[in-house]
Parts: C-alpha cells; structure tokens; sequence
C-alpha cells in the first residue's frame, strides 16, 4: 500500500501518540547502607501520554525524589523499567530536561544568565546563530529578554528558577522533568511561576512531569494528578483532572472541581498514613 | 511580575564617591607604611646598632647594589643579571610546574572517592613536614646545581599544598551542579572543564597565593647552602662577611618581590574570580 507524503506523516503522528511519552513498570528502589534496607518506592506503574502535564504528589518521604532520580537516569532503580518514548532508559536519557528545586545550586554562578541557558545546548552542536536564536526565544518565554547579561546571583530567587526553566527550554526536551521546583520561592512568585508553566506548556507543546507536595498547586497544573503512598510508595491513585483552559489562579480555584480533585488527593495522602501539609 | 533585578548604582551618581573611596583605600595602604618607615628610621638613627642599619641606609645601598651598572644593560649592574633573575626564574619554573601538576592530580584526586579516601591522609601527612627540612634529602638525590633547587621548591614545597587545597576545591563541588551536568549528558570533559574546574577554583586560587608565597621562601632556602648564585646566596654571603648593609637589602628585595608576586596574583584572582566575590556577597 503506498501512501501519499500527507497519510504517511499522519500514520507516523498517530504511532507516534500511541506510544506514552514516559512508560514506567514495577520501579522499585531499594536504598541499602550496611544492615540497614530502605525501600523507597515499590511496584511503581504508571503511563504518561504526550502533552499531558502530570503531577506527582504524596507525603514528605514518599519516594517522589528516589522516583526522580529513577527516572532522569541519575540514579539507577533496583529492579523495573523506564521507557521513554518507548525506548527504554538506561543512564540519562535524550530528550529530556530538568528543572531542580535548588535553583542557586542548579545554575552555574560564574556564567551569566545568557550562558547558563546555552551550557547544555554546546554537545548539540547547534549553528552559533540557532544556539542565539533558542536562547533568546526561551529567556523571553519565561520573561526575562533583558537579563542574559546578568549574574544568577544578582537575580531575585523566582528569577533564578525562571532562568533555569529557560535553560531546560532552550534544550528543546520531549519530557521535561520538575522536581519540587517552586518548593523554595514565596507564595507570589510561586503563582506567576505557575502560570508560567501553563504558558510554556501551551506554547511549546511538551510532556511535563511536575512533582511537588503542594495539592493546590498539582490540581491547578495538571492533566492528572499521581497520589504516591507512604514509603515503600507506590501509586494510590491517578486523579484526572478535568478543569477548562484557560486556567486562572483565582477563578479556577473556586470550581466545584477543583474543589473536589483537591479534597479528594488530600483525603487519599491523609489515609496514606501522614499529613503533608 | 513578581521579582527584582538588582542593579549596580548608575556610574554617574556613583563616580565623586568611587574616586574617593579609591583615594581613601590607597592612602589606607600607604599611611601605615610610611608611618612604619619613619618610626625605623628614627629609633635606628638613634640606637645606631651596626645590625640594624637605617632604612635610608638600606635604600640607598639597594639602589648603588642594583641600578648603577652601564647605560648598555638598561644601567642594571651585573648581579641583577647574576642572581635576582636566575633566583626568580627557578622560583618561577618551580611554581609553574608544580601548579599545574598540582591541579591536575588534585582534580583526579578529589574526584575519586576512593582515590581520594586511600590518598587524602598520605597528601596531608607529607604536607605538615616543614618543606624546608627536606632540603638535604633532595641535595643527596640531585646534587647541588639548578635542577635540584627547581625540583625542591617545586616538588618539596609549592605541589603538596597546590594539592590538598585542589583536592579539597574538587570535593566541594556543589552536588546538584554535578547532577545538572549529568541530567543535561553533558560529557565528562566538559564536566571538568565546564563545571567542576570552575567551582573549585576558589580554593586553587588559594592554593597558588599559599604556595606562591611558601616557594620564595624555600628558593631563599635552597640558595643558602651549596650555592654559587641566587638572592639567598648573596644574603648568607653578606651575612658571613657582616656585611650587614648588604644583607639587609637583599632582605628588602624578598619583601619586594613577595608583594609584587602576591599583588599580581590577586590581580588575576580578581579578575577570574570576579563571579565568587559577587556571588558570595549577596548570599
């Protein structure tokens, strides 16, 4: 059967969107140190399609930094799978970005803000011109146009944690990864850097997994919301959350909706055994 | 949108206080010299010990000793070409050698874990050994001329502190810096050259101002015995024959030399370090 260039692009789209951007089957993590065994996460499964926001909640010391670890191949797990994009995920994988929670000990202080978004793009080997391009394009996305020329350390800490959005950005990832990234920033900035999120997601098209302790927060972001239990964690429960777009930090939060996804995580990390917050 | 940029000061509004401060931060420097001199000059003009001439004494013969030679060699006489600048060149080998063997064992070193964990306690134990007392043993291995005062200001001295303070910048590189280098497959040269030699450059610049500083005494040392030329030879020769005159002045070319070494150094510090001294102020 041939196909014309058009059908040929549109079968490959709908392989391509039926294979889940991130595909993780029984992790589990074991940490040991001498006599002592630590089970961190357990029969960890879950799916995660293209394009979707999704955000991992549960109590403090559920797992959800071992589970990140895991999965940006900084760590290795002690048994189960992660694949990404259906290939599966041994060491650190291509195509994906993170964003850490500690911004001052993420970003390099002696490059400037400019430098520090374009540090990962040099392996790519891009053309001066499009390394610019990309760099420009993403300080502006997060809003900061006019600070490339600046020191990390002479920015304001939601800056900083901008600046490092714009350099996991600029890497163009298919996943990008967030691990408690507005855990360290006042309640202000963490609203605009929510919504900035929203924004970055709608414009540029990306897979996010968003891990946070914050319930509001994961409700306000998501797609749908993964409830990890008390360590040896393992999944809950998958809350879909089906709020309208555009998103707004007021209005949004009034929905009857979001009212009851919030309750219902609350009730489900409560039950898990701890209160988070 | 939250969040603000801080700024410097607008050159304009800042520039009547910044000529001051300069003004002031350079009489700060000057002041407590010359007030020291003159107190010298005073109690030796008084006291008259043949052992503790009078600066303007000292000054002038430095000046006869170094600057009266023919108008052919720039008017510098001929032990500057003799000893001062053989003296510093050695120094200056030996320190640059060891630098830079310094550093790159030091990054090897304190990048390993158990590298490091067999090899820290031997690097530490070998550095508390006064330099200077090793001296005999590199005279045995390598007799009395050049290569054996080079090798000891460079191996006895100036590479065991370049190392341990290497070491100890590699050690503290941040963790998550590290795993943003990872996280990104940022390959493992440019890790190193990117990410870790930067962070730890702090503690080898520190290094290389100790050890800078170390090796001029330990090349005063090695000049002290079994020498034929060299600023440490013509002190212990003015010495022996109390030409005491003389003697003090090449004392005042080590502080000399000492400071203008050290005043390079932090320049260049300043310079590649400007990011540290930003960043360390406003956490």
């Amino acid at each position: 059967m041939t196909y014309s260039t058009a059908d040929a692009a549109a079968v490959e789209e709908t392989e391509r969107r039926s294979v889940p951007m991130l595909s993780v089957r029984d992790l589990r993590h074991e940490y040991v140190s001498g006599k002592n065994r630590f089970v961190a996460i357990d029969r960890l499964t879950f799916d995660i399609e293209e394009g979707q926001l999704v955000s991992i909640v549960g109590p403090s010391g559920a797992g959800k930094t071992t589970l990140l670890r895991c999965l940006s191949g900084l760590m290795s797990p002690t048994s189960g799978t992660v694949e990404l994009a259906g290939l599966p995920v041994a060491g650190v994988p291509e195509g994906m970005a993170m964003v850490f929670q500690d911004y001052s000990r993420s970003l390099f202080p002696w490059l400037s803000v400019a430098s520090n978004v374009s540090f990962p793009l040099k392996r790519l080997k891009l053309e001066k011109a499009e390394r610019r391009r990309r760099v420009q394009e993403s300080l502006e996305a997060v809003g900061l146009a006019e600070a490339g020329g600046k020191y990390p350390w002479q920015l304001s800490g939601g800056m900083q944690q901008r600046v490092a959005i714009a350099r996991a950005l600029a890497y163009q990832p298919r996943l990008l990864l967030m691990d408690e990234p507005f855990a360290s920033v006042d309640a202000q900035t963490r609203s605009d850097l929510e919504d900035l999120v929203l924004d970055v997601k709608a414009r540029f098209d990306i897979t996010i997994l968003f891990v946070t302790h914050d319930i509001d927060e994961s409700v306000y972001l998501s797609d749908r919301v993964l409830v990890l239990s008390r360590a040896p964690s393992t999944l809950a429960d998958s809350i879909e959350v089906s709020l309208p777009a555009p998103r707004d930090q007021i209005s949004t939060k009034q929905l009857d909706a979001f009212v009851h996804a919030r309750a219902e995580i609350a009730a489900l990390i409560r039950s898990g055994g701890a209160d988070i917050e | 949108m939250t969040g603000a940029i801080v700024t410097k000061p607008s050159a304009s509004s800042q520039k009547p206080s910044r000529e001051h401060g300069r003004i002031y931060r350079i009489l700060q420097h000057v002041v407590p010299v010359a007030v020291v001199l003159v107190v010298w000059q005073l109690l030796t003009a008084q006291f008259r010990s043949p052992f503790f001439p009078p600066p303007l004494t000292i000054f002038e013969a430095a000046y006869k000793a170094w600057f009266t030679g023919p108008a052919t060699s720039l008017f510098l006489t001929d032990t500057v070409f003799e000893d001062v600048l053989p003296s510093i060149g050695r120094l200056l080998a030996a320190w640059g050698i060891a630098a830079i063997v310094g550093v790159a064992l030091g990054l090897a070193i304190g990048l390993n874990r158990i590298v490091r964990d067999y090899l820290e306690p031997v690097v530490e134990l070998v550095r508390a050994i006064p330099a200077a007392a090793t001296l005999p043993i590199f005279i045995i291995l390598l007799g009395a001329g050049a290569a054996m005062r080079v090798s000891f200001i460079a191996f006895g001295g100036v590479i065991w502190i370049v190392l341990i303070n290497t070491i100890l910048g590699a050690r503290q590189v941040e963790q998550t810096q590290l795993d943003t280098g990872k996280a990104f497959r940022i390959p493992p040269l440019q890790r190193l050259v990117g990410i870790i030699l930067p962070a730890a450059m702090p503690k080898i610049f520190a290094g290389l101002r100790i050890s800078l500083a170390g090796a001029l005494i330990l090349m005063v040392v090695s000049e002290l015995i079994l020498s034929t030329n060299g600023i440490g030879f013509q002190l212990i020769q003015a010495q022996r024959s109390f030409a005491l005159v003389q003697m003090w002045t090449q004392i005042l070319l080590l502080a000399i030399l000492g400071f203008v070494f050290n005043w390079i150094l932090s320049q260049a510090e300043n310079h590649v370090l400007a990011w540290h001294r930003g960043a360390r102020d406003r956490s």
